[in-house]
């Protein structure tokens, strides 16, 4: 059993983290909650479904685990501040490793994102889901997940571009 | 169809969405200048999410602590089940609730029952003076009859 969590892990342990991360913004919950997205696949083991995809499996009970973590914190009120002052200040030596400051600009613009639109974006960005799957881990139709991802891609577009970083 | 609805096609088949119009997508970027830019903003948004993204390196999965957090559920499902948990709490609930009631009613405690026992010893008390007077007046009596020689032949000595 260790070592299929194992192999798990080698498998989509970054994509979970980066998709963690995404959603909560803070470095050390998000590495709290990838232990424990695992702990809960390993109990959960038994009642797998052979027909899911471990993948979008896996990135359920990581959703779960993300909203209920940013449901029991709130801070919402850090949505609206300056792009450039989050990248600048950034304080998060995982995302200052190897990341120019469009990249680190854009990390911090997926902040100005609703949850709802935000876990779209990165479920499709990051692991490379099609609508119906991200559907699958979302619960909802695929036609609201492509919306979603649409209407996603604009605000990010609109942000970067009052930040000046496209045109 | 147009420049607006051609731009959502353009966003599946940059997002590899398997049913994206891929080949009508790509016949109207040959000739639309503003789609073409269209899909490169969208390609250097997405490229550079992804590039953010994926240079988070995942700490490694401290399978101690992975191992222990699933032990502890095991035990918490096994041993004291959330179900058993919430019975327990209401059956607890429910019998002290009961047992207050009951207390409240017929125990020794409560005051309205202390009041009703010494109202009861009180009227006994009476009754027993009340008695005793009776039989006391009752003797006196007699005793005058007999000093007066008016005594019933009962009491009478003589056989």
């Amino acid at each position: 059993m260790e070592a299929w969590i194992d192999d798990l892990y080698r498998r989509h342990g970054s994509a979970v983290f980066s998709f963690l991360r995404g959603m909560v913004r803070d470095s050390h919950a998000a590495e709290d909650l990838m232990q424990e997205t695992f702990a809960r696949a390993l109990a959960a083991a038994d009642g797998f479904e052979a027909r899911a995809l471990p993948s979008t499996w896996l990135f359920t009970i990581a959703r779960n685990l993300a909203l209920n973590h940013i449901r029991s914190r709130r801070h919402e009120a850090s949505r609206r501040c300056d792009l450039n002052s989050i990248a600048a200040a950034g304080g998060d030596p995982l995302e200052k490793a190897g990341i120019d400051d469009e990249a680190a600009l854009v990390l911090a613009a997926l902040v100005t994102l609703g949850e709802e639109k935000r876990e779209v974006f990165l479920l499709k960005v990051i692991e490379g889901l099609t609508y119906r799957e991200i559907a699958g881990v979302i619960g909802c139709p695929m036609g609201t997940v492509q919306s979603r991802f649409h209407r996603a891609l604009g605000e990010l577009k609109r942000t970067l571009e009052r930040e000046g970083v496209q045109k | 169809m147009n420049c607006q609805e051609y731009r959502r096609e353009i966003i599946d088949m940059a997002a590899g969405e398997p049913g994206a119009n891929t080949e009508g997508s790509r016949a109207h970027l040959a000739g639309c200048d503003a789609c073409r830019r269209e899909l490169d903003e969208i390609t250097r948004l997405m490229d550079g999410a992804g590039r953010a993204l994926s240079a988070l390196q995942a700490p490694p999965l401290e399978l101690s602590r992975v191992r222990l957090r699933h032990a502890g559920k095991s035990v918490h499902r096994w041993l004291v089940p959330g179900w058993a948990t919430a019975a327990g709490i209401f059956i607890a609930a429910l019998s002290g609730a009961l047992l207050g009631y009951m207390g409240a009613h017929t125990g020794r405690d409560n005051p309205h029952s202390r009041q009703q026992v010494r109202l009861a010893e009180t009227k006994s008390d009476f009754w027993t003076v009340r008695t005793d007077s009776a039989e006391l007046l009752r003797m006196l009596a007699l005793q005058d009859r007999m000093r007066q020689g008016d005594l019933p032949d009962s009491h009478s000595d003589k056989p």
